[in-house]
């Protein structure tokens, strides 16, 4: 063997499809690690909705570079290059990602299905809304309940002020009910239509557009209510609202096309995305939600069909379509710089799909039940997920199977076990027993197993807030909290009859009241020195 | 700065040690960084970035502290001047008997083998015990250590292991007891033992079946079930021991079965897994493991397992978690005595019919006065470890395999010719394994999260 030489240098003669700086997140698969995807760019250009389409119609400009690659030669295996129309086809089995599932060991955020999420511009928080008649404030660092607001039915439908500082709940039925933010103050209820569908309230908070079962609109002064204006939008019930970025452009969708574009307030037309359905096509379930990206360039829509489609709203023009989707669509997120989409829907999945691919979608497996609300932070770090299963989680992006469940004790199965984690930056997850860490989380301290009878998990450090250097001791009075934490009404187990000895350097670690582990404390530092390796 | 590009998977592994940050990247990638390090370096560097605005992957790197500075490096041990180093070791390391109750089949020593049997005699441990107080007493420190080992089963030295023992108890600065040993042990002697000893490495190769046939008795009977004993004990009384597992060319693909059993079976949190190099037993029963390929697999199948269960798996060649410019320091600080006084440079050069006693062989200790060094030889030394890692600039593994084991990176023909060869390769290729499985669980960017506890199978002064 020659001399390493690893040290960064420039690599020569790149291949053809390199030209583009790519940064890849790696997949666990059942042959090792691969190269699983796109993780950080590579995708569209920023903002730039002509950029997208001079690359679709690019063959060589096509990049196929994230997509799984059964060989193992993912850096060299180059499919054939996409040809118009826009439609790629699914080639290969999507990759699924086996995340933890909250729902299934217990770890709700409602008791009820989560019908809509939201983000506040901030990312600091994130409102989950329920047929349980509540809604969430959540702490996005903390995974943890700020505030829980009590409705008086079910929430069908949302919408957030950007400051997150008022939040507007309806149930549907021709009330609106809003909340001042964080206190969780219930305000004024102002009317809406008599079946009210959808809720986007403008950028700037100053206009509420609601849509009806009706198919009409009606833009209402923001925060007093008044109606400012009411048009008939579309022919059956509105599926879908949003706002452009500016305020100044909504886009309704109904259960079929044509997206329509409408000028705020004037509520004049603006365009169309799409054609209408041919004599004798279903008319409903072709649209059941729609998304558009931070920038407003890139409008997404999906339903009861095999594809999502990605339109330009710019040119207003379908850009191309994602197959590998669920049957029925129900929840749509895209990315703030679009080079993201996230679909849930019927099977359970979440699908994240790199919108200038369009090739074979990542699975997220986390959700029991439907999917119905999706939602990606304002910095792109996360997306969020709600279920039929009554919960919700949040998946770091670029993704992995580290997601975190958004966990409300007061809607969580008594007994169920949890750790609990520090992450850097003072934040504390809770997270399901036997889940690894999430991305970016780091543990202060490892509880190590003391007993033989104990069952390890990937993550298995539940330390509170100090940090010991390696052969330290705890300074005095400091607890860890331990890694079964009692949830509701949880019986303490009676202690260990014997009480076992704590190794040199270490002391026992107080439980509190509601912890029972068999641990102690060993802290994770980087050796510096002192390896001393027995031989054979 | 310290940056790596390492071929991973058709694409490359970015990788910052000191700052211990790495993700994958395309080649394209890799020039951005490598311009932008190279425009960071420039002297009007300010000017250039003034000039040209933060494109996406600049934004990128920026956003995860590609550019901050590298931290200070561990601090080196003598390279600079070699030899001029100081040695005032503050660990004691007694080999203390060449007899052996099992005959493992892969072990370095033959132990057991050979006729008469060697016993450290307590005086000269007792010296070694004392000077290595007295250093750390002058050096300010609150603690020494001694480490108990063997070319054979130290537990097997009835004249010196509890005395010596019982004797570093009874000195002024406290002193951290650790015990390499193959944990057969009546219950008496474990009793005895998990009373007065801090640590224990216990060798195991973790099912009845490969410790059966692997690390058999003298006689050619088991030996699992009294170990399993010890190790239960262990467990009960939540002392912090390891497990050493070595990996022979017959059980290589039972690793990852072993480690899932003890992952079941014990609490053991830190589990090192050594391949059996090709000397001693290992070399006349051809036990020792030949296929690095196999080895990898093997030890990253047992590593997921481990990990799994909330345990840690470690090779000593491939230490990403670790930092450090030396890959042992016993050379640098401790006091290594064989039963016949002689100060050795390694544990695993134990007496001196090794075939590198003459390169690691540095000195005598007698009962009473200093050590009688060997200057020149213990100068030598020192110089052949620092020239091998020069050797290893370059390197992505530098500041973690840091020139490797030296008895296993030199040759036998007393040369100190240096070479890099099959162990080489399989410390890059893990460490590699390891990033990546950082930057997997990661999320895509590892900025220094790791799974490695304190290595409890250390032997540490």
């Amino acid at each position: 063997m020659n001399r390493p030489a690893d040290r960064i240098a420039p690599v020569a003669d790149p291949a053809p499809a390199d030209d583009e700086p790519v940064v890849w997140g790696l997949l666990r698969t059942d042959e090792g690690l691969a190269l699983g995807r796109r993780a950080f760019f590579g995708g569209l250009a920023a903002g730039s909705v002509a950029a997208t389409s001079a690359a679709c119609s690019t063959p060589a400009a096509t990049p196929v570079a994230n997509r799984p690659d059964p060989g193992g030669a993912a850096a060299t295996s180059r499919p054939a290059p996409a040809a118009r129309p826009p439609t790629v086809p699914t080639a290969t089995t999507p990759p699924r990602i086996e995340a933890r599932r909250c729902a299934t060991v217990g770890l709700r955020s409602h008791t009820a299905a989560v019908s809509a999420l939201a983000f506040d511009a901030s990312g600091r928080w994130l409102v989950s809304a329920s047929s349980d008649r509540s809604a969430k404030l959540w702490s996005v660092a903390e995974r943890s309940v700020g505030k829980t607001l009590q409705a008086d039915s079910a929430i069908t439908a949302i919408a957030l002020a950007a400051d997150a500082s008022r939040l507007i709940t309806t149930g549907g039925a021709g009330s609106l009910q809003t909340w001042g933010l964080p206190e969780g103050r219930a305000g004024a209820v102002q009317r809406g239509p008599s079946a009210i569908t959808a809720l986007a309230l403008a950028p700037d908070g100053r206009h509420l557009a609601v849509g009806s079962a009706e198919g009409t609109i009606q833009l209402l002064a923001q925060p007093d209510g008044r109606l400012l204006l009411e048009w008939r939008a579309h022919g059956t019930a509105v599926r879908g609202l949003v706002f452009a970025p500016d305020g100044r452009t909504l886009v309704s969708a109904e259960g079929h096309e044509p997206i329509r574009l409408w000028a705020v307030p004037s509520g004049t037309a603006q365009g169309t995305l799409g054609q209408p359905p041919g004599p004798g096509a279903p008319t409903l379930g072709g649209i059941n939600t729609i998304a558009l990206s931070g920038d407003g360039a890139l409008l997404a829509s999906g339903g009861r069909t095999d594809a999502v489609k990605l339109w330009s709203i710019a040119e207003q023009r379908l850009l191309r379509q994602f197959s590998g989707g669920p049957y029925n669509i129900l929840a749509l997120a895209l990315s703030p710089d679009g080079r993201q989409l996230a679909a849930g829907g019927s099977d359970h999945d979440v699908r994240l799909w790199a919108t200038r691919e369009a090739g074979a979608p990542l699975r997220l497996a986390g959700h029991a039940d439907n999917v119905w609300s999706l939602a990606f932070s304002p910095d792109g770090a996360w997306l969020a997920s709600g279920s039929a299963d009554q919960s919700a989680m949040l998946w770091p992006m670029p993704i992995s199977d580290a997601n975190a469940c958004l966990w409300d004790e007061a809607a969580t199965e008594r007994g169920t076990q949890v750790n609990r984690i520090r992450q850097m930056g003072a934040s504390t997850l809770t997270l399901p027993c036997d889940a690894p860490l999430p991305a970016g989380a780091i543990c202060l301290c490892d509880c190590v197993a003391a007993s033989h009878t104990y069952r390890g998990t990937q993550t298995v450090c539940t330390c509170d807030t100090v940090v010991v250097p390696s052969t330290a001791p705890l300074p005095a009075g400091s607890i860890c909290t331990c890694n079964t934490v009692a949830v509701g009404g949880y019986t303490r187990p009676a202690p260990p009859a014997a009480t076992r000895p704590v190794p040199s350097g270490h002391e026992r670690r107080s439980s509190g009241s509601v912890c029972t582990c068999d641990t102690i404390c060993t802290c994770n530092t980087i050796s510096t020195g002192r390896h001393y390796w027995r031989p054979n | 700065m310290d940056v790596y590009a390492v071929p991973f998977q058709g694409a490359f592994l970015v990788y910052r040690p000191l700052r211990r940050l790495a993700f994958v990247a395309n080649a394209a990638m890799v020039n951005r960084v490598a311009a932008a390090l190279a425009r960071e370096s420039r002297p009007d560097r300010d000017d250039v970035g003034a000039a040209a605005e933060q494109d996406e992957p600049e934004q990128f790197l920026e956003s995860i502290g590609f550019f901050e500075p590298d931290p200070e490096p561990p601090a080196p041990a003598g390279d600079a001047d070699p030899g001029q180093a100081r040695f005032t070791p503050t660990t004691a390391v007694c080999l203390l008997t060449t007899a052996c109750n099992m005959r493992c089949v892969y072990c370095y020593a033959a132990a057991g083998e050979g006729g008469a049997t060697a016993e450290l005699p307590f005086e000269l441990g007792r010296r070694a015990i004392d000077i290595v107080h007295d250093n750390a007493v002058e050096a300010g420190e609150r603690t020494f250590a001694l480490g108990l080992h063997g070319g054979g089963e130290p537990t097997l030295a009835r004249g010196s292991f509890r005395p010596l023992v019982e004797h570093a108890r009874r000195k002024d600065l406290r002193c951290e007891i650790s015990l390499a040993s193959n944990g057969y042990w009546g219950a008496a002697q474990r009793d005895w033992i998990l009373d007065h000893v801090d640590q224990v490495s216990l060798s195991f190769d973790g099912s009845e079946a490969l410790q059966n046939r692997q690390r058999p008795l003298r006689a050619g009977q088991g030996s699992f079930e009294r170990v399993m004993q010890t190790i239960r004990a262990m467990d009960r009384r939540a002392f912090a021991y390891g497990l050493r597992l070595t990996v022979t060319d017959w059980g290589i693909e039972q690793l990852p079965d072993a480690v899932a059993f003890i992952c079941r079976e014990t609490a053991c949190s830190t589990i090192q897994v050594e391949p059996a190099f090709a000397h001693g037993r290992a070399r006349s029963q051809a036990t020792a493991l030949a296929d690095n390929q196999r080895f990898a697999a093997a030890f990253l199948a047992a590593y997921d397992i481990a990990r799994a269960g909330g345990r840690h798996v470690y090779y000593s060649g491939a230490r990403p978690w670790a930092l450090t410019e030396r890959f042992c320091r016993a050379l640098d600080s401790a006091l290594i005595v064989a039963p016949d006084g002689a100060l050795t440079a390694c544990y695993e050069v134990h007496g001196r019919q090794h075939e590198l006693a003459p390169d690691f062989f540095v000195g005598t200790l007698a009962e009473h006065g200093a050590p009688a060094l060997d200057a020149e030889a213990q100068r030598r030394l020192r110089h052949t470890v620092a020239e091998r890692r020069r050797l290893c600039e370059g390197c992505f593994c530098y500041w973690h395999c840091a020139g490797d084991c030296p008895p296993k990176s030199m040759t036998a023909d007393h040369s100190g010719h240096l070479r890099f060869g099959p162990r080489c390769d399989l410390n890059r290729l893990l460490t590699k394994e390891l990033l990546a499985r950082y930057i997997a669980e990661s999320g895509g960017v590892w900025r220094g999260e790791t799974d490695a506890a304190d290595v409890l199978c250390e032997v540490r002064p």
